[in-house]
């Protein structure tokens, strides 16, 4: 239907239409951004969790104990780094392989000397450590090593190392016989303080020692120098020596596990010493700190008497200061003199005696010459009469010792330097004296005839000591009342006894006259004997008498 | 006879009309779904399934929680949690843990995307109509979202003694559950068998 | 509605409970849909035996469930076995109540909720009661629905039971009543799917 076009508006027909809008499909719906994101967030994830993985290494232990995968932790300084994550035996069963996951910060530490060990409860020479892994489970630990090399696979230790690398300090070389009750974590001691540990030993090639390597943390190790000794302050010192018994120890962790000391010898010249030097291990302090002696001289001695309590070590004492050591005690077979002989080898050292020159200037090698100084020294004192002489050094010990001093009354004698070792003058001391007159009297005492008095003698005192004992007791039953009997008995013994008495006395008669009163004496004792007896039986006849008797 | 249209649940017959251009229509009677709109497009079930597929994939690759106590540290794995049962001899509930939680989800969007990529370009996937049965059937087992409400809880009392420290792997099943629910509901039967073009009741 | 409504019972039509397609009913004794060919039957083989059978069970099952120890918590000083309720008391007395109340109405009411409901169904259906249909279908689907929320404390278990194994500390040893109640919730779930929901509206 058309209407009257108005003035000024197009014609209906040429109006447009209004157009549909067309439906833009989009080829991609939005739907699919989400996908993509999903996607790409799950990338980025894996993408993520492979970078931060880290590395998986190898580590080789002889057994499993206490790991588990998945579980057990890998710690520096005990800082987690890691986490085992598999175990399986090797092909040749004699390890396990244990494949861990080292965190990527972490795998600088992962070098060549690197060390891994699994923390758990031990026991050993320095303590007990790794309590802690009873409550949160064992754990390995590492010691970063200071090799350029990287690494994957690994060798784990079966105890922690003794010494962690960067620990301060130096190690040294010991030589010594005997291992003593050393191991590997025994202390070392500086002053008392520990200042280090054993870390390892070795039999030397031949037997013949053990070497050890024992570890001085700083700052001990610089006290370390030429002139320092080391010696075993193992458990107690106990020395039973002509001094008397002397004990010592260093602490009671060096008696249980056993322990090295050091010290500076006294007026040594302190020069410092590199790491990995070797020293001698001595057994004990004395012997640790003997000054080294420049000269010797060797001399044989022969004594009277006996040598039991003189050993080997015994010191030769010049009025009580140390001027030597015995070396060796022998027995010899003079076939000549056809008698034994005991030669004692003793060291002496001249050192020790300064000698003087007449002025006051001292007698030195300088002045004299090496050889001769000591030589004439010891002449000369030899001249004035020094001699040996054993002497008791210890009574509850019986421990000996050589003294050195001068008698001026000795006979003259020398020294015979010509024979080898040259032979020093002996004296011999006065208890031998006093042992052969002990020896005398016992002899002179021995020779009286004990065996020869009169047997009869012996029975009469007994029977006559039996008797008085008997009367004693019927005393006492009896309260004053006496029986005519027995007065007459003892009228009769007192008689007798006075007979005795005479016989015994000044106009006593002769020994076989004794004899016949001794007779009537054992008749009386009898007889009374046998009255006690009876009234003992009838202690009524004392009143009635004897049935039979008028009163 | 192709007039009429069956109510599956309670049995009572409609008059076949045609598909709604919009939402479903429903049982008179019982108010059950009966058809859905026939203009939805494959594409957001293919691109939530293929969300899906990279959340499995994370949700099961990694951590799904760790536990810090004592210095002391565990963690699993949505495998794991179920394998747990499993060491400890429960083996029977280890499986329904195992099928729930990981086998049905699984089937649910590997068959899918198998089913309806094919769709998509237009051509029909191999074993399509034993495969769209199996969805449906397999779909009511899979319990992600009652695995993640029950990780909850068992985090709740974990955190009483330990540090707990949620994994990669949770927040993927969380982000799973979403997809999984928004393609189920995008997926119903009657949807899949009309993008077959076989549709209608 | 009208008790002469047309079902498919009564028009001699059959639908496929996989693909929703209707067809007509060959009668014969096996049939199949002709588009995505599973099996059709008219109603649900053994529908209200095999529910009932499987709710039985689940109900039988009910009571080790809760009763048993669903976990064992072993430490240095202590071991603790808690059964279901016991592990909702200990959430309560720990402060998280939220939670506790979450397990207590997934593990124990629900299910509870589940075998009652079924068995009103199995009821109500069995003798065709005629009132409140559409409440009881909707009473079915909700049971259909919150089925699977009853895993949530075998979920929560395994986890902690996967977790927890930190020898010298602490462990968590899975119970009995864990297995039992995983039973009862499997039981319920194949009772639901065994379930016909037109039973519910049939009347002969």
């Amino acid at each position: 239907m058309t209407e009257p076009a108005t003035p000024g508006t197009p014609a209906g027909d040429e109006l447009p239409a209004a157009e549909p809008i067309p439906s833009t499909r989009r080829r991609i719906p939005l739907i699919w951004t989400l996908p993509v994101v999903v996607v790409l967030a799950g990338a980025f994830v894996v993408i993520h969790e492979k970078l931060a993985q880290g590395t998986s290494i190898e580590i080789r232990f002889h057994n499993a104990e206490d790991l588990e995968p998945n579980k057990t932790k890998i710690r520096y300084k005990d800082v987690e780094i890691g986490e085992v994550s598999d175990i399986h035996v090797a092909k040749d069963r004699k390890e396990v392989i244990v494949t861990a996951m080292i965190h990527r910060d972490a795998s600088e530490y992962l070098v060549d000397d690197t060390s891994f060990w699994v923390v758990r409860p031990r026991v050993s020479a320095a303590g007990i450590t790794g309590l802690g892994t009873l409550v949160s489970g064992a754990y390995i630990s590492v010691d970063v090593g200071k090799s350029a090399n990287e690494s994957k696979r690994f060798v784990g230790l079966d105890v922690p190392p003794i010494v962690t690398a960067g620990q301060p300090g130096r190690e040294f070389i010991l030589h010594t016989d005997d291992l003593g009750s050393l191991s590997i974590g025994s202390l070392v001691f500086y002053r008392h303080i520990v200042a280090g540990q054993v870390v390892a030993y070795t039999l030397d090639p031949g037997g013949s020692g053990v070497t050890l390597k024992v570890f001085v943390n700083a700052p001990f190790d610089a006290f370390v120098a030429a002139g320092t000794r080391f010696w075993q302050a193992s458990g107690i010192d106990m020395s039973l020596s002509s001094d008397g018994i002397k004990l010592r120890t260093e602490s009671l962790t060096s008696i249980l596990q056993g322990g090295v000391t050091f010290r500076a010898l006294p007026g040594s010249a302190f020069t410092p010493v590199a790491g990995d030097t070797a020293f001698t291990l001595y057994s004990d302090e004395d012997r640790a700190m003997r000054p080294i002696e420049t000269e010797i001289r060797t001399f044989v001695m022969y004594f009277r008497g006996s040598l039991r309590g003189l050993s080997a070590g015994a010191p030769v004492e010049l009025h009580g200061i140390g001027v030597g050591e015995v070396r060796s005690v022998d027995v010899e077979y003079d076939r000549d003199a056809a008698a034994l002989r005991f030669p004692v080898v003793v060291d002496l050292y001249p050192q020790r005696i300064r000698g003087r020159k007449a002025g006051g200037t001292r007698l030195t090698a300088a002045t004299e010459g090496p050889e001769t100084a000591s030589r004439v020294l010891i002449d000369s004192l030899v001249a004035h009469g020094l001699r040996a002489e054993l002497k008791s050094g210890n009574l509850l010990t019986g421990q000996k010792y050589v003294d050195l001093d001068v008698h001026s009354e000795a006979p003259a004698e020398a020294i015979w330097w010509k024979e080898q070792p040259a032979v020093f003058p002996t004296t011999s001391n006065g208890l031998d004296e006093i042992q052969d007159s002990i020896a005398g009297i016992a002899r002179k005492l021995n020779k009286v005839p004990f065996d020869q008095v009169s047997y009869r003698l012996i029975s009469t005192m007994t029977a006559l000591e039996q008797t008085l004992k008997s009367m004693d007791q019927l005393m006492q039953h009896v309260d004053g009342t006496l029986a005519p009997q027995i007065q007459a008995t003892l009228a009769e013994a007192q008689g007798a006894l006075k007979n005795a008495k005479e016989l015994l006395g000044q106009d006593a008669p002769l020994q076989s006259d004794l004899g016949a009163t001794l007779l009537q004496l054992s008749r009386a004792a009898k007889a009374v004997t046998g009255l006690v007896e009876y009234l003992e039986r009838h202690p009524e006849s004392l009143l009635r008498g004897k049935p039979g008797d008028s009163q | 006879m192709p007039l009429v249209m069956l109510c599956p649940a309670c049995d009572l017959a409609h008059r076949r009309t045609a598909a709604p251009p919009f939402g479903r229509t429903r049982c008179v009677r019982c108010h059950k779904p009966l058809q859905v709109a026939r203009n939805t497009t494959i594409d957001t079930a293919i691109a939530l399934a293929v969300c899906a597929s990279v959340l499995m994939f994370l949700a099961n690759v990694y951590p799904l929680v760790a536990m810090h106590v004592n210095g002391a540290s565990r963690q699993t794995t949505l495998i794991g949690a179920a394998l747990g049962l499993y060491d400890q001899h429960y083996k029977m509930l280890a499986v329904l843990v195992f099928l729930t939680i990981f086998v049905a989800p699984l089937l649910h969007v590997v068959t899918l995307l198998y089913v309806l990529v094919p769709l998509w370009i237009g051509r029909s996937a191999y074993g399509q109509n034993f495969l769209i049965r199996l969805i449906t059937r397999v779909r009511p087992w899979s319990f992600t979202e009652v695995f993640l409400l029950g990780t909850v809880v068992a985090l709740v009392r974990l955190a009483k003694f330990a540090h707990v420290v949620p994994g990669i792997a949770l927040w993927s099943c969380v982000l799973l559950m979403l997809c999984l629910s928004a393609m189920t509901s995008r997926t119903s039967s009657e949807q899949l068998w009309q993008w077959t073009g076989r549709g209608g009741q | 509605m009208s008790a002469r409504a047309a079902t498919g019972r009564s028009l001699g039509l059959l639908v496929c409970l996989d693909c929703h397609l209707t067809m007509r009913d060959v009668r014969a004794t096996q049939m199949r849909c002709p588009r995505c060919h599973a099996r059709i039957h008219e109603r649900k083989p053994y529908s209200l035996a095999l529910t009932t059978t499987l709710l039985v069970l689940a109900a039988v099952l009910y009571i080790p469930a809760n009763l048993l120890p669903v976990m064992d918590t072993r430490t240095l000083i202590d071991d603790e076995s808690d059964t279901i309720m016991s592990g909702v008391l200990v959430l309560l007395h720990s402060g998280s109540w939220p939670i506790a109340m979450l397990v207590f109405v997934a593990s124990i009411v629900v299910p509870l909720l589940k075998i009652l409901s079924l068995g009103v169904l199995i009821y109500s259906a069995w003798l065709r009661l005629p009132n409140g249909r559409m409440q009881r279908s909707q009473l079915y689907r909700a049971v259909e629905f919150i089925g699977k929320w009853s895993m949530l404390d075998i979920y929560a278990i395994s986890l902690l039971a996967t977790l927890v194994q930190v020898q010298s500390f602490a462990s968590i040893i899975v119970g009995w009543g864990a297995w039992a109640f995983g039973a009862v919730v499997v039981l319920t779930l194949l009772a639901t799917h065994a379930f016909d929901e037109r039973l519910l509206w049939d009347t002969r």
